[in-house]
């Protein structure tokens, strides 16, 4: 039996909290930071949150092509979202584990791709490009991951990047570089800037836009929500790397663990947000040029775990 | 959901090969196969939703596919059955893999020779209880949240752009979807595309515009043919040894010092 | 394996060296030389902090100042006279080829663990595989790209490969010689730079795969 205890639930309801309010700030923050770099001030930090109420009091209008499957997409991404919020190691303090298969988290993450292409292509749209990049991603993160889990020898993530692991803990090199390549695949991922422009307004230069272009109210929020929750996710992953690469971390208390992941959950924000502020959409056959990069760091990742297990 | 079991259990012999003591080649070997595996899962994703979308979403793309029926002199119910008993047999292996597993110990036990090979551990994922999970959310997503206002939502055509109705030529198909994939791939694929744009004013006023497209799998056009055509090659080649060209003679210096280092060292 | 503090320096500049195979963007490729041979420079001063051989200090301030400032500068300068912004196009995609130099580094590691040992202290195979790799790369740079300018990067990172295989294995030579390769790899450069303004001149592009029209 699992003993129950008011300290266990209160973490439980802080993790909870914590994921299912901190998406649309991000997003506020990157904004924000945006705002600042173009001399404007910008919408409020907290104007996402808004948006996502005002969407949802808004009336509907849904194309009369669609079926089903456009209809529900949006609720099945947000809740394969949440349950990879459960799973995946975005954060180091987690009140469970339930056990983050490294693969499973990369397959989930492809499912919620999979639903989104399909309710673009259900409502008859002429834009379905996201899937190539995704594509072109999907084996530099695995390496990654794989690099890790190679080296600490198991497959599960929450094991992984727990901070007690004894035979990842003099690696600030693989951790550094992982968290790299973990970066820059997300920012593709995530379709932001040098793959995809997030504000662009002319259809065809949109990626991911072009796919959710039909969503409208509540179905949009809850796509929106979606959007927000992946990025909270794939940036604390990355960002979970960036910390273990720093010894300090690995001898502290949880509470500071647990603010120092929060907060460097923003900083990555902020610098997607300086990213997209000095570079330009790459073209669409310059993009593997840049994703080779992601590559190219995953097989370094490779190299050093290779050697890490020698003799 | 049982490939996706499937595909773990592979995923996970090689990355167990990864961390295994066994000589550094074979560990490097089996990491790569990860990331070409992702590649390879990364291509099958993109190929089923192409299919799926294809097939079954959007709008009919010409009108025989608009009058597309169930063919009724088969026996319509029967075909569909068919695909439903096989549907559930996937969802049944799917949520109960141990047990599928445990199924195909006994040959497992055969193969390596260790008898003490239990299926039910090979598989840790409980993904009954995720797809559970899953379902519960989702129902009750769409019902507090989407459910409840179904009574406003208006319906209208898809999004234009402002140029008015598009017809079903405009939609996503089979080859527009794939094609930025050739285009990246343009070295493999050999990727053609033609553009024939007929009428007066051509640049901005044609009267018709015609597009194809071909795509050519370099892998069997350019590696079968060759080897026919080799010994008229070499035999070509050798008169080409030297051209002047200063990355030929890069690509010498390059090779030879390869080879001396390998004689050297004896790898 | 835990790996000193100069062999990860020497890591860190063989992924630098790897990194300018992936862009055909020739301002970025100059930024990644200069960081790559500050890195080489960082390597330097570290080993002469071991070894307690001081001319190391000084080889390390001219390699800092001269070639991962200086001649990044003058090809800077050079680029933007003769107003070319990317190598035309690489014999083999840019990323292919930077994925090449990847495994080019995984090659030389193998090499390394193969050559008899030069006995030294500190004996570093890893010194060695990130200065293999380093000339590897080189190599790659100078075969894959079109443009002159690349030519004499890749020619900057062979040398620079040389280099750090000669300052991890023998702690480097005499400071007279040291200072006069710098020299000399500084003249070199100069020297490339007017060839391509001349170059630029007369035939109005900078393809090196299309010299041999020289024949004629």
């Amino acid at each position: 039996m699992i003993a129950i205890n008011t300290e266990a639930i209160l973490e439980t309801l802080a993790f909870v909290a914590t994921f299912l309010l901190l998406p649309p700030l991000l997003v506020g923050i990157i904004r924000k930071t945006k705002a600042r770099f173009q001399n404007r001030i910008g919408a409020p930090l907290l104007q996402p949150y808004f948006d996502l109420m005002k969407l949802m009091s808004k009336g509907e209008t849904i194309s009369k092509h669609t079926s089903w499957i456009f209809r529900s997409t949006a609720a099945i991404n947000v809740s394969l979202l949440i349950i990879l919020a459960f799973l995946a190691p975005w954060t180091s303090l987690r009140p469970f584990n339930l056990g983050a298969d490294l693969f499973l988290v990369i397959y989930l993450l492809a499912l919620t791709r999979f639903f989104t292409v399909l309710s673009a292509l259900d409502a008859g749209s002429a834009f379905g490009r996201e899937v190539t990049l995704a594509l072109l991603v999907e084996p530099a993160v695995i390496l990654c991951l794989a690099a890790i889990g190679s080296v600490s020898q198991t497959s599960d993530l929450g094991v992984a990047f727990s901070f007690n692991n004894v035979s990842l803990i003099n690696q600030p090199g693989l951790w550094f570089i992982a968290g790299c390549g973990l970066f820059l695949a997300s920012l593709v991922e995530l379709s932001r800037m040098p793959a995809d422009d997030p504000t662009t307004h002319l259809e065809l230069t949109m990626v991911h836009e072009a796919m959710i272009l039909e969503n409208s109210a509540a179905n949009l929020a809850l796509v929106e929500y979606s959007h927000f929750l992946k990025i909270l996710i794939l940036l604390g992953i990355s960002s979970q790397c960036l910390l273990h690469a720093i010894p300090f971390f690995w001898h502290t208390s949880q509470l500071i663990l647990a603010l120092a992941s929060i907060l460097s959950i923003m900083i990555l924000a902020a610098s997607i947000a300086i990213i997209e502020s000095v570079a330009v959409k790459l073209r669409w056959t310059k993009l593997p040029e840049f994703i080779a990069y992601s590559v190219a760091m995953s097989i370094f990742c490779v190299f050093i775990a290779l050697s890490k297990n020698l003799n | 959901m049982n490939c996706f079991a499937s595909k773990w259990l592979v995923y996970q012999t090689f990355f167990q090969l990864s961390f295994a003591n066994a000589p550094i080649l074979e560990r490097a070997m089996s990491l790569a196969m990860v990331g070409i595996l992702a590649f390879v899962g990364a291509l099958s994703l993109a190929c089923f939703t192409k299919a799926v979308g294809i097939a079954f979403l959007g709008r009919p793309r010409s009108n025989a596919a608009a009058k597309a029926k169930e063919s009724t002199t088969s026996g319509p119910d029967g075909l569909i059955l068919a695909q439903v008993i096989l549907a559930i047999a996937c969802v049944m292996i799917g949520t109960s893999v141990p047990i599928a597993l445990d199924g195909l110990a006994p040959a497992l036990r055969h193969l390596t020779h260790d008898q003490f090979v239990i299926g039910s551990t090979l598989f840790p994922i409980p993904q009954g209880q995720l797809a559970l999970v899953g379902g519960i959310l989702v129902s009750s997503i769409y019902l507090f949240v989407l459910g409840g206002r179904s009574g406003d939502v208006k319906s209208y055509i898809t999004w234009d752009c402002g140029f008015g109705p598009l017809s079903t030529r405009a939609e996503e198909t089979g080859s527009s979807f794939s094609h930025p994939i050739g285009r990246i791939f343009s070295q493999i694929l050999q990727l053609k595309v033609t553009t024939e744009i007929s009428g007066k004013d051509r640049r901005h006023f044609p009267e018709s515009v015609r597009v194809e497209t071909f795509m050519t799998p370099i892998l069997e056009t350019k590696l079968y043919r060759p080897i026919m055509g080799l010994f008229d090659w070499l035999s070509a080649s050798l008169v080409r040894l030297q051209t002047g060209s200063i990355h030929i003679h890069l690509l010498y210096v390059f090779l030879t010092m390869l080879l001396l280092v390998f004689l050297g060292t004896n790898i | 394996m835990i790996l000193d503090t100069f062999e990860a320096l020497a890591m860190v500049s063989a992924i630098f060296a790897i990194l300018i195979l992936g862009t055909t963007h020739l301002r970025t490729n100059l930024s990644f030389y200069s960081l790559h041979t500050m890195a080489i420079a960082a390597v330097t001063a570290w080993i002469a902090n071991i070894t307690h051989e001081d001319h190391l200090y000084l080889v390390a301030a001219g390699v800092f100042i001269i070639k991962s400032w200086g001649i990044p500068w003058y090809l800077n300068s050079v680029i933007k006279k003769i107003n070319i912004g990317t190598d035309g196009g690489a014999f083999i995609a840019a990323p292919l080829s930077m994925h090449l130099g990847a495994l080019m580094l995984g090659l030389s590691f193998m090499i390394s663990q193969q050559i008899p040992g030069l006995i030294g202290e500190p004996d570093s195979r890893l010194g060695s595989t990130a200065a293999m790799s380093i000339l590897f790369t080189g190599v790659l740079l100078m075969l894959t790209r079109r443009a002159a300018i690349s030519q004499i990067v890749g020619f900057l990172v062979i040398e620079n490969g040389i280099y750090l295989f000669a300052v991890t294995q023998t702690h480097g030579m005499p400071l007279m010689i040291e200072m006069g390769l710098l020299l000399e790899v500084l003249v070199a450069v100069m020297v490339a730079g007017l060839l391509l303004f001349n170059i630029k001149k007369s035939f109005e592009h900078i393809d090196v795969s299309q010299l041999t029209e020289l024949k004629d």
